[in-house]
């Protein structure tokens, strides 16, 4: 089989792309970290601490640039939660952009940006602290970064990347309507709707994510766009683990919620940083889908083999690339990738078993006929017909006029997947008188319960009746076979009560009982349930199954 | 001749027919009908018989199990069954003939003609089964190099092993055996391909000198036959 092949190419091909994003990364403009910062507040007075101080109030700190920046036109590129004004070695800059604005690009003189320590100051006005960014000071964290680089570059480099990124939303929509469109039609395939949840939950998160570099909001709106991220996180984070879980039946159902929910928690608690804690939440989530993943592979269920290379992906792509919503998205583009490749070979799989199930109900309907019309029983029943015929012919008659009734009832029912119970109970009565001639004994079958509206896959308790008289008890000459017929609700029990010999108790599986499995299952999925015992008098057997 | 003979047959109008065929044919005859498998292994331990009649399938189970253990015993076994195509499976145990369900009742004749006239089974066995006290054993008919009678038994001689005693006459193991074997004396059927040469001796007496150095009479009046048969082979 090629297919293992081809996801192992897939999944070099792909590492080969994780590779050149992160050789991409490193073209990136120059950052920096305020250093030797000094706060002021507004009366005055200095601190060394940040100390969430209220607005307005002054930072001052000094940053140190390597090499001359000879681009034309550069600038300083800012995120920060407030208003404020900058000034750059004491001259002001001013901002393209509304002042409330969350992104700030600000030229600076080129006569300005040679190489040495420069001095910051900002004035802040307005300042919004966020509660999701819980950072002990904001102008340490990486966060408040100022970036240098040609005004160019710092306007574009995000608005490109946005667009790329955009594309990839697309997909997820895309897909993520592909896959609730099929949980529309097969309703009990959670993995679909859960898959589908997945991809509009990053499809969401894309859009959240990039919102910042296209629409110029107001500062006071960031909390809740990184509230909608912190959700969607969280949410993708749990999908992931519940569509492996669904994907792959595994595991003891929805278990796992309670020991990977309280493991995040903790990790958020721990932890610093809007962009960390989200990075914390998704790997915790994806590691947890890891460890499913290789449950599955080690049970070597279908796919998991590419489920695997598609969370493998993401892992790689999580260390080779810095960039927190790049890795993140590539990431889950790449396990979407994978995961479409598995939910195909499935489909596949589902597929073949489906044509097989086709074949496989022709050929129950032959193993019937071939079971009953078998010529063993015709033959045994025409030389039992012979010495009828011989010692009575009238008796004689009468045997063969039972056996083409039989036939016929058995021709009638055989191609049917279920019959009316009163039909199978017809054919039985029928077997029976063939065999009270044959025997000599006089069997009855005895019938209790409802029979209206019952019905049942066809030859069912012939087969069991035939079992009761090939190896049942022949030491009588009348033998009283007991049907019972119970419906509740959606479930419907039929036992059969036949004289057993006393010496066995023990229950062989022939290829009696194997045809009745096989139509259960058929007709029934798993809702079905087979059951023999006896106590030495009697041997009695009871199938259950749905009503419907 | 008062033969005995056992019917195993679970449907009793069946067995009836099968009954009467046989009073029509032998004259006099013991008949009993047994009609399970487990009433068969008990009584047929217990009492002598000398003919069979065996259904394959006694109550929904297989009578294969009582056909090994039958072709160690010293009666001869006819099959009467449904089970046309385990025909061949049942003769190379040693049966002395199959008849198809269902038949008439010149057909059981003709299988009853075969036991009484010593009359060649159509199709022959492939192994002798020989009771011990730790079972069955199967010995493949081309390893036997001769047989021997001893009374109601026969000893076989093999090319390995100590001679094995099985509980069938000679005479109706001749019935059982293919054509490679022939009987060069009353007491003697040798596998054909075992013998090195004929010998002569005085008061025109001849033997063979089997392969293996042993040397075994040969009857008078079979000797041409065994001439014949010798070369006509080579």
């Amino acid at each position: 089989m090629n297919q293992h092949k081809f996801s192992l190419s897939l999944f070099i091909l792909l590492l080969g792309v994780i590779v050149f994003f992160s050789f991409q990364e490193q073209e990136q403009s120059e950052v920096f970290q305020w250093k030797k910062i000094i706060y002021i507040d507004q009366y005055g007075s200095t601190h060394q601490d940040y100390e969430k101080l209220s607005p307005p109030f002054e930072v001052k700190a000094e940053l140190e640039l390597l090499t001359n920046q000879n681009s034309v036109a550069s600038g300083l590129g800012l995120y920060l939660p407030g208003e404020y004004t900058l000034s750059w070695d004491g001259k002001p800059l001013e901002s393209f952009w509304a002042s409330h604005s969350l992104y700030h690009v600000l030229p600076v003189p080129d006569s300005l940006l040679h190489a040495g320590t420069h001095l910051v100051e900002l004035k802040v006005n307005q300042f919004s602290a966020i509660q999701l960014l819980d950072y002990e000071n904001i102008f340490d964290s990486d966060y408040a970064q100022l970036t240098i680089d040609s005004i160019e570059k710092l306007m574009r480099k995000d608005l490109i990347r946005s667009v790329y990124i955009h594309v990839l939303a697309g997909i997820f929509l895309a897909v993520g309507l592909y896959y609730l469109f099929l949980f529309w039609f097969h309703k009990t395939e959670y993995r679909f709707v859960v898959f589908a949840a997945l991809c509009f939950c990053f499809f969401v998160l894309i859009l959240a994510e990039y919102f910042v570099f296209h629409q110029l909001y107001h500062f006071d709106q960031h909390q809740i766009r990184l509230t909608i991220i912190r959700v969607f996180s969280w949410l993708a984070a749990l999908l992931l683990p519940l569509f492996f879980q669904f994907r792959f039946h595994i595991l003891p159902r929805y278990y796992w919620v309670f020991i990977l929910v309280p493991i995040q928690v903790v990790l958020l608690f721990f932890s610093v940083g809007f962009d960390e804690q989200n990075k914390l939440l998704i790997l915790s989530g994806t590691l947890f889908s890891l460890g499913m993943v290789v449950f599955a592979l080690r049970q070597k269920a279908t796919g998991s083999t590419e489920a695997l290379y598609g969370v493998l992906a993401w892992l790689i792509a999580h260390f080779f690339i810095t960039n927190y919503d790049l890795n993140l998205f590539l990431g889950f583009g790449m396990l979407i990738f994978f995961n479409l490749l598995s939910l195909s070979i499935q489909f596949r799989k589902q597929r073949l078993e489906y044509e097989q199930s086709l074949v496989r109900s022709g050929r129950l309907e032959l193993e019937l006929l071939k079971k009953n019309i078998q010529p063993h029983f015709l033959m045994n029943s025409l030389s039992s017909a012979v010495s009828w015929l011989q010692q009575n012919p009238k008796k004689g008659i009468e045997l063969i006029i039972a056996l083409s009734e039989e036939l016929q009832q058995l021709i009638d029912i055989s191609s049917l997947k279920k019959v009316p119970i009163e039909k199978e109970i017809e054919l039985c009565r029928s077997f029976m008188r063939v065999m009270s001639f044959r025997k000599e004994i006089h069997y009855h079958l005895k019938v209790i319960g409802e029979t209206d509206n019952v019905e049942i896959p066809p030859a069912l308790i012939l087969t069991l009746v035939e079992n009761g008289i090939t190896h049942g008890a022949q030491q009588l000459n009348k033998y009283v076979f007991v049907l019972n017929i119970t419906k509740k609700e959606e479930e419907l029990t039929v036992t059969l009560q036949v004289p057993s010999v006393s010496q066995k108790k023990q229950y062989s599986e022939g290829t009696g009982t194997r045809y009745i499995k096989a139509r259960l299952k058929e007709s029934y999925g798993i809702n079905w349930s087979f059951e023999a015992c006896g106590d030495g008098e009697f041997w009695e057997t009871t199938i259950k199954y749905s009503a419907y | 001749m008062n033969w005995k003979v056992c019917i195993i047959e679970d449907e009793k109008s069946i067995a009836r027919y099968i009954q009467e065929s046989c009073e029509t044919y032998f004259s006099k005859a013991i008949i009993k009908h047994i009609c399970s498998k487990y009433e068969a292994e008990d009584w047929l331990a217990g009492n002598e018989v000398d003919l069979v009649l065996l259904d394959l399938n006694i109550n929904g189970e297989d009578g294969f199990d009582l056909l090994k253990q039958f072709s160690s015993e010293r009666f001869h076994t006819i099959v009467i069954s449904a089970y046309r195509e385990r025909a061949i499976e049942a003769y190379e145990y040693g049966v002395l003939d199959f008849v198809g369900k269902p038949f008439s009742i010149e057909r059981l004749h003709k299988a009853f003609h075969r036991f009484t006239n010593s009359i060649k089974s159509t199709h022959t066995m492939r192994q002798l089964t020989i009771k011990k006290h730790n079972g069955l054993h199967f010995i493949p008919i081309e390893d036997i190099v001769y047989l021997k009678g001893a009374g109601n038994y026969s000893e076989i001689y093999t090319e390995d092993s100590r001679p094995e005693l099985h509980s069938k006459s000679l005479d109706r193991l001749s019935q059982l055996l293919p054509n490679q074997f022939f009987r060069i004396h009353k007491s003697y059927i040798v596998q054909l391909e075992m013998i090195q040469r004929i010998e002569s001796s005085v008061g025109s007496k001849y033997g063979v000198i089997l392969k293996d150095g042993t040397s075994l009479p040969v009857g008078r009046t079979r000797i041409d036959a065994l001439k014949k048969e010798l070369t006509g082979s080579n």
